[in-house]
């Protein structure tokens, strides 16, 4: 599995960049929605097929908070290590780390609040994070926890790695992943300018 | 983010009332196989359609690389920590 996930992410980029034009970006939204949507809705029926995690919820509610609580300070640090690195000012390297995963949002900000360069190192990180998240989620499954799946895909955890999350966990697993990606997401669009301005 | 609830919603609502036979749950998984593999290709050419963001891959890429190594990294050291912890106290 882990094997067919690189290599339709190496075919697609491949075959993006060899035979379609960049006109055809909207059709591919397209496809990716409806594939996201259909997934989703797949992802749905597994956990209702499973009603009693919805009652098991309630003993979880402590690592509910600690996931998220947990990328984000993960996150930062990560960030701040990587702003060091590069000699980067902190509250730059901190802005593009609070991305958790989500390119597009984080990637507009940025470019609007700094600069284009910036905004596409932004754009960039999130891309790579997703490219690590799909490939580590069987590795970490296997040699890890369920929970901690969660991690490298920071916000994505509630769409676009969601599906992946549910392949190799639990439907447990994956409400408590829609929660992060909700709560996550919410605080890309605070998180992102809060750090900038600091 | 609305369709997303919405497609999520609609399938637990199925999931919850809908009888699945064990063949029906099978044909769910393999559905979600193929979704993925899908979803992962067309990302895929969304990547490779971007030339400008090729571009510039090789001036920011490695800094871009080095963030989410980073970020990822120390996000999967701290949930797995924190969870294990937390799941080890819930057993005591």
């Amino acid at each position: 599995m882990t094997l067919s996930i690189v290599a339709s992410v190496i075919t697609g980029i491949l075959g993006g960049y060899f035979f379609i034009s960049e006109s055809f970006t909207q059709h591919i939204d397209i496809l990716i929605d409806s594939a996201l949507y259909f997934l989703i809705f797949c992802v749905g029926i597994d956990i209702g097929l499973n009603k009693h995690i919805f009652k098991d919820l309630k003993k979880h509610s402590l690592i509910i908070l600690i996931i998220p609580t947990s990328i984000i300070a993960g996150s930062l640090i990560g960030g701040l290590i990587t702003g060091y690195i590069f000699d980067m000012p902190k509250n730059l390297s901190l802005a593009i780390s609070s991305g958790f995963g989500w390119y597009s949002l984080s990637g507009i900000i940025l470019t609007q609040l700094h600069s284009a360069e910036v905004g596409t190192i932004a754009f960039l990180t999130n891309i790579f994070r997703e490219l690590i998240t799909v490939v580590s989620i069987p590795l970490i499954a296997k040699y890890l926890n369920d929970y901690t799946t969660i991690a490298p895909a920071g916000a994505t955890s509630m769409d676009s790695t969601l599906p992946i999350i549910s392949k190799y966990t639990n439907p447990e697993t994956v409400v408590i992943a829609f929660i992060n990606g909700i709560l996550l997401s919410g605080l890309v669009p605070i998180l992102v300018p809060f750090f900038y301005s600091i | 983010m609305q369709n997303i609830l919405i497609s999520l919603i609609l399938g637990i609502l199925i999931g919850c009332t809908v009888k699945f036979s064990d063949k029906m749950k099978k044909f769910n998984a393999v559905f979600q196989h193929l979704g993925v593999i899908l979803l992962l290709f067309a990302i895929g050419i969304t990547i490779g359609i971007n030339r400008s963001l090729l571009s510039n891959l090789k001036e920011i890429g490695g800094i871009s690389l080095v963030f989410a190594v980073l970020t990822s990294l120390f996000s999967i050291l701290l949930v797995f920590f924190m969870s294990r912890m937390v799941t080890k106290r819930g057993n005591n």
